[in-house]
C-alpha cells in the first residue's frame, strides 16, 4: 500500500498541510497513521479519493462526504462476497481494500464492520454468519501468520473468554491479536477455562500484561485463571477488553476500548509507562477476590 | 391573411452583473490573481463564483444546494445563525433547515421554484420570505442566485431586509 508524507499529500490536493490538518480535525478526514517517529503517513487511496471529490464538490463537507461513499464501496462488495457465499470474492474485496488502507484499518473499516452488518442481517445463528465469520477469522489468522517475528521484549497473556465460539467478540479478539503482533509484541492466548499446565506455559512465556478478552466466560473462572496466572507470572498489570466493566472497581483492573486498534494503542501506552515505572500492583481486594472464588469453587 | 403586425411589452434582459468569487464557509473574497479553489483565508470553504448582486458578503450567512435542494455547504455565519454544523447536514435536503414563512402565504412549492429558477437564470436573483424549519416568529428575505462551479445555487439569507 502507497502511503504519502503530509507535504506530498498536501502538493497532491493542492494545499498546504495546515489546511491538511485543519480538515483532519474539522471532518477527521483523511486520517492519517503515525510512522514510530508520529509524523502522519497518508494512505494515497484516501488522499486521490478525495482530490477526485474535490474536482465535483461545493463544500469541504460534501467532498470528504463523496470521498468516503467511495471507500465505503469496499465493505459492501465484502458483505456482498460473503452474502453470495464466495471465498475468492470476498479475498479480493479484501485485496482491494488492503490497496488503499493498512492492514489495520482494513480490518477495521472493512472487515469488522462487514461481519458487524452480516450479524445484524442473519443473526450470529444463522449460516450465513457462521461462514462469514469462518472466512473472517481463517483471514486474520492467515494475516497474523504473514507479521514478521516480534521485534519487542514484551510479552502479553491472553485470557480468551469468549467461550469457543466463533461469533463478534472473538472475530474483535483475533484482530486485536493481529494488531499487536503486527507491533512487534509477543502474545500468548489461552483459554481462561483451562488451568492445568499454566504455571508451566508462563514460566516460558513471561509476560508482561495480561488481557482478559471476552464476556462469555463467568467471573468465577476468570477470577480462578486470573488467580493461577498471578501466582506463575506474579503481579502484573490486567486490561478488561469486550468484558463488562462491572468488577474494574474491586478488581483494579483497566478497561480497554470496544475498538481493536483502539484497545492495540491502549495496551502499548500502558506497557510502554509500566517499562519506564514499575509495573503497578494489583490491588489486595483483588487478591482476595480471587482467593475467595477459588475457595468457594474448591468447597463446592 | 397575414396577421397584422403589433408590439409586445417584453421583460428587461438581466443586465449580467460581474461575477466575484467568494468563499462557501467564511465569505472571504480572494483577490483576482488568486485562483485557489480551497479557500486560503479559513482553509475550511471552497472558492465559488456568483453574480456580485448574490455572492454572500463577508460573514453574511449563505447554503448551497445543488438542483436537487440537497445541501452541499453551509457558511460559518449560517451554522451559527440556525444552529447547525456544516457536517452533519450536508447532503439532507433544504426543506430540512428552511421553510417558507407562512405569514407570507407561499408554499414549499414556491421556495422550490424560486431555487430552480435561480438555477437557471444566470445573474437573475430570485427572493422569497423562509424561517427555520420547526420555528415561528423568525423569518429571512433569502435572496438566490446561481453559483459554481459546478453549477448550484446560493441562498443569502438576508435578515436585516425583513
Amino acid at each position: 500500500m502507497r502511503t504519502l508524507k503530509t507535504s506530498e499529500a498536501a502538493q497532491m490536493l493542492n494545499v498546504s498541510p495546515n489546511t491538511l490538518r485543519a480538515w483532519e480535525r474539522r471532518f477527521g478526514y483523511p486520517k492519517p497513521a503515525r510512522t514510530a517517529g508520529q509524523h502522519r503517513m497518508y494512505t494515497f487511496g484516501e488522499v486521490a479519493a478525495l482530490r477526485d471529490a474535490l474536482k465535483e464538490g461545493l463544500s469541504i463537507s460534501s467532498a470528504v462526504s463523496r470521498a468516503q461513499e467511495s471507500l465505503q464501496a469496499d465493505t459492501q462488495m465484502l458483505t456482498g462476497a460473503l452474502n453470495a457465499y464466495e471465498l475468492t470474492r470476498a479475498d479480493a474485496a479484501m485485496a482491494a481494500a488492503l490497496a488503499l488502507r493498512t492492514v489495520d484499518r482494513a480490518v477495521e473499516e472493512v472487515l469488522l464492520p462487514s461481519l458487524v452488518e452480516l450479524a445484524g442481517q442473519h443473526g450470529e445463528d444463522s449460516a450465513p454468519w457462521s461462514f462469514s465469520a469462518q472466512w473472517a477469522q481463517d483471514w486474520l489468522r492467515r494475516a497474523q501468520r504473514m507479521t514478521p517475528p516480534p521485534t519487542r521484549r514484551m510479552g502479553i497473556l491472553i485470557g480468551d473468554a469468549t467461550g469457543g465460539r466463533i461469533d463478534l467478540q472473538d472475530l474483535h479478539l483475533r484482530a486485536l491479536e493481529l494488531f499487536l503482533a503486527r507491533a512487534g509484541a509477543r502474545i500468548i492466548t489461552l483459554p481462561v477455562s483451562g488451568v492445568a499446565g499454566l504455571g508451566e506455559a508462563l514460566a516460558a512465556f513471561r509476560p508482561d500484561l495480561v488481557v482478559v478478552a471476552g464476556g462469555s466466560e463467568s467471573d468465577e473462572l476468570v477470577a480462578r485463571w486470573a488467580y493461577r496466572a498471578r501466582v506463575s507470572a506474579g503481579t502484573l498489570p490486567v486490561t478488561l477488553f469486550h468484558r463488562s466493566t462491572s468488577r474494574v472497581r474491586t478488581t483494579g483492573s483497566q478497561a480497554l476500548s470496544i475498538s481493536p486498534s483502539a484497545a492495540h494503542r491502549e495496551i502499548l501506552a500502558l506497557l510502554d509507562s509500566a517499562a519506564r515505572t514499575e509495573a503497578p500492583s494489583l490491588s489486595t481486594v483483588d487478591l482476595y477476590a480471587a482467593r475467595e472464588a477459588l475457595q468457594e469453587r474448591n468447597a463446592s | 391573411m397575414s396577421p397584422r403586425p403589433v408590439l409586445r411589452v417584453v421583460p428587461t434582459p438581466h443586465e449580467a452583473a460581474p461575477e466575484v468569487r467568494f468563499c462557501g464557509y467564511c465569505g472571504h473574497r480572494p483577490a483576482p490573481e488568486e485562483d485557489h479553489r480551497i479557500c486560503t483565508s479559513c482553509d475550511l470553504g471552497m472558492v465559488l463564483s456568483a453574480a456580485a448582486t448574490v455572492a454572500p458578503r463577508h460573514d453574511q450567512p449563505s447554503l448551497i444546494v445543488d438542483q436537487a435542494l440537497g445541501i452541499c455547504a453551509v457558511s460559518r455565519a449560517a451554522e451559527a445563525l440556525l444552529g447547525v454544523d456544516e457536517p452533519d447536514i450536508v447532503g439532507r435536503s433544504l426543506a430540512e433547515l428552511l421553510v417558507p414563512a407562512q405569514a407570507e402565504g407561499v408554499s414549499l412549492d414556491t421556495l422550490v421554484g424560486g431555487v430552480l429558477a435561480a438555477a437557471g437564470a444566470a445573474g437573475g436573483v430570485e427572493r422569497a420570505v423562509v424561517r427555520p424549519a420547526g420555528e415561528w416568529g423568525i423569518r429571512y428575505v433569502v435572496r438566490m442566485g446561481a453559483c459554481g462551479p459546478p453549477r448550484a445555487v446560493v441562498l443569502v439569507l438576508d435578515d436585516d431586509e425583513v
